[in-house]
Formats: structure tokens, sequence, C-alpha cells
């Protein structure tokens, strides 16, 4: 029950903070778009350059993340979260944000298909086949382990000391 | 007559710190036991250790040498996994910076040392607002940190180390960002909680004004305490 509550309570965090959350949603639907468009295209070159994308946002966003959140893990740990607590905290905010940046993508894509009855030559390219947007989710949840990982070590770092610190 | 149960215990505690090639002592062989239900303050000048003793007394440091024994466990056995829920259990903090999570109401805030553990939400819930009630935030209790006074926020920090019910209250400058009208209503307010509760309250402070709230008073200089006649 603690562990559901935390999750909960991690997106409604990560939407309060709206000058992090929209450019990392935003981040994140260009990211699981370039991925599905290159990946319809055939490009293999171009996938790898958006699964490289991907890693680096992740990574950048899990520091982010655990910089940011510093003075506050440590708050945290001081009136009793353990790392495993402070852990889920940050993974639900992280992928939170990565999956509505892909269903963002998503909602796009179905207007396009909407509109592309009447565009077709211009927009067919840009209707996602299943396969194509399935594949984009997968790189967008894989993209997050380093992030989820470089904010754990980071969290594991931190000590309830730095709360008195000020 | 009622025996004194001491709940922390200091024995021989020291506390080095390297800066560079020198070497600090924060503390030298400090001996005290603190009482179930009193209230103790350590005053002392900036730099003297009292931070550093409040530290290392909650368990959130350990000593160089000595030992620290906090409700009967030696704080020197308890690992990253225990001591958690003995900081949820037993201990409450409050800071000089208030140390609210931005990005939470106060309802939240209070309620967040709860969070990690099976208690139904609909009781964190209740119990949050009972301590809201008792520190006088029930009307400010869907507000964010930002939109609250000093001493709003700090009454909210000591909800929040209120709701878990702690033995202990461990307060580094409590009053160190308030007015001295604000913080003359802090030190009321904790002396109330300390009356109804029976808890055990550790302040560490450079203003003197604070020591009339306390039973005893030590004074720590250069990492060295001696007990005040300062206190009640």
């Amino acid at each position: 029950m603690g562990n559901f509550r935390i999750l909960k309570k991690s997106i409604l965090m990560s939407t309060r903070v709206k000058k992090r959350f929209i450019p990392a949603v935003l981040f994140y639907c260009i990211l699981s778009w370039w991925v599905a468009f290159t990946i319809q295209l055939g490009d293999t070159f171009l996938v790898t350059l958006g699964i490289i994308g991907g890693l680096i946002i992740a990574t950048v966003y899990g520091f982010i993340l655990s910089q940011f959140r510093k003075a506050q893990i440590a708050t945290l740990k001081c009136i009793g979260w353990g790392n495993s607590n402070i852990l889920l905290l940050l993974i639900g905010e992280i992928l939170f944000v990565s999956l509505l940046g892909y269903v963002l993508t998503l909602e796009i894509d179905i207007h396009i298909l909407g509109v592309s009855t009447y565009f077709e030559d211009i927009l067919i390219q840009f209707v996602f086949s299943g396969p194509a947007l399935g594949l984009s989710l997968l790189v967008v949840i894989i993209a997050q382990i380093p992030g989820i990982i470089l904010a754990y070590w980071r969290t594991l770092k931190v000590r309830p000391i730095v709360a008195l610190k000020g | 007559m009622t025996q004194k149960v001491p709940i922390i215990i200091a024995e021989n505690v020291s506390k080095e710190y390297r800066r560079g090639r020198e070497i600090v002592k924060a503390l030298v062989k400090v001996n005290l036991e603190i009482y179930e239900g009193e209230r103790v303050c350590f005053f002392g000048p900036s730099g003297s250790g009292k931070t550093t003793l409040l530290n290392v007394l909650s368990g959130l440091d350990q000593p160089t040498s000595g030992r620290v024994i906090l409700d009967g466990s030696d704080t020197r056995e308890l690992d990253e996994r225990i001591f958690p829920k003995i900081r949820r259990e037993k201990i409450g903090f409050i800071f000089q910076d208030f140390n609210l999570i931005p990005d939470l109401t106060v309802i939240e805030n209070v309620s967040s040392p709860l969070w990690p553990t099976d208690m139904k939400s609909k009781k964190i819930e209740e119990l949050a607002i009972s301590v809201l009630r008792e520190v006088d935030m029930i009307d400010r209790k869907d507000h964010l940190p930002r939109q609250l006074s000093g001493g709003e926020q700090q009454r909210t920090a000591i909800a929040r180390a209120l709701i878990t019910r702690p033995k202990i209250l461990f307060a580094d400058e409590p009053t160190g960002n308030l007015d001295s009208k604000t913080g003359l209503e802090i030190m009321n307010l904790l002396k109330k909680i300390n009356a109804n509760d029976k808890t055990t309250i550790v302040v560490v402070t450079h203003d003197e004004n604070l020591l009339k709230f306390a039973n005893r008073v030590f004074e720590v200089v250069d990492g060295k305490i001696s007990l005040s006649k300062r206190g009640q």
C-alpha cells in the first residue's frame, strides 16, 4: 500500500514542477516521435541516433531530478524514508514523464490520421504503424534504465545530515 | 518519586573532522544523559559544535569514538535498513530552514512521513488533520509552502514531525529564520507539545531568549559541554 501511495504522489509531484515537467514531456514526445518515424522509414542509423538521444535525455533527466531533489531526499531520509522509498518516488516521476511524452505522440498521431484523409500525400508518412509505435514505446522505456540507475546511485550518496546543513 | 529514565545517553562521544591537513575536534569526550519528557537546550556560538552534537545524538552522524544510546539502541549498530524505521517511529526533526517539500501542500507535507507505511490513506489523512489542528494550521492545509509565512511553515514542519508521535524531537535552531514574536510562539508550541505528550525536546540554539524554555541548558564551547544554570 505504501509503495502504491508513493508512486501516486510521485506523479502529483512531477506535475507540480512545471518548469521541469513540460520540457521533459516535450523531449520524450519528440524522442518517441523520432523513433517511430525512423523505424517506419527503416533507417537503422537514424533509429540508433534516436536511441542514443533517448539514453542521453533519460540520463540527464535522472541527474537533474536527483540534483534538484537532493535537499528533499535528505529531508525525506530524516523523516524516515528508506532508499527504496525514494527510488520509487524517482522511478514514478521518470516513468510518468516519459510515458506521458509517448502518449502525447500517440495523441498527435491519431489527429494526423484524421487529417491525412484530406492531405494523404503529405501526411501518410507520419501515420505510424502498430509495430513502429510499439518499438518506440520499448525504446522510451528501456532508455530510462540508465537515468533511473544514476538517480538511485545519487540518492544512495545523499546523507540525511545534508538536511540540517541548510 | 518517579525515576528519571534516560532516553539519550552519550558516553565519551568525540567527533573529529579532517579539514585539509588539519583535524578539527568538533566534539571532545561528551558525556550526558537526557531523560524522557525533558526539554534540553544546547547553547553556544556558531562553530562551537552544537549542531554536530545534535547530528550525533540523533544518529544522523556517527561519533569518531564513544557511543550514543538512543532509546535503548546503540546508534553504531543501526544500519541504513533499520534506521529509517527508527527515525519514523521514534524521532522527529525540526529544521532551521523548515525543509518542507515545496511541491507538496501543507497536509501532504505533514502526512509524508507515513506514506511508506502500510497505514491506510484515510487514517493518515485523519492523523494529519488532527496534528494540523494541534498546531493551528488546519485552515491552511491545502496551501503550498511558498504561500505560507515563516511561522506557518515552521508550524507545518512541527506538525510533520509530530504525526508519528515521536518520543524525541530534535530541533536545530528552530527559530533561526523567524522574527522574535513568531519564534516565541513556536517555542510555546514546543513547550505545549512537551507538556501534553511528554515528548523529549532537544533544541540547539545560539539564541539566549530560548533558554528559558528548557529544563536544562548545556553550554557548548569548543566541542565541550557543561551544564549551565540558565535552565528552568
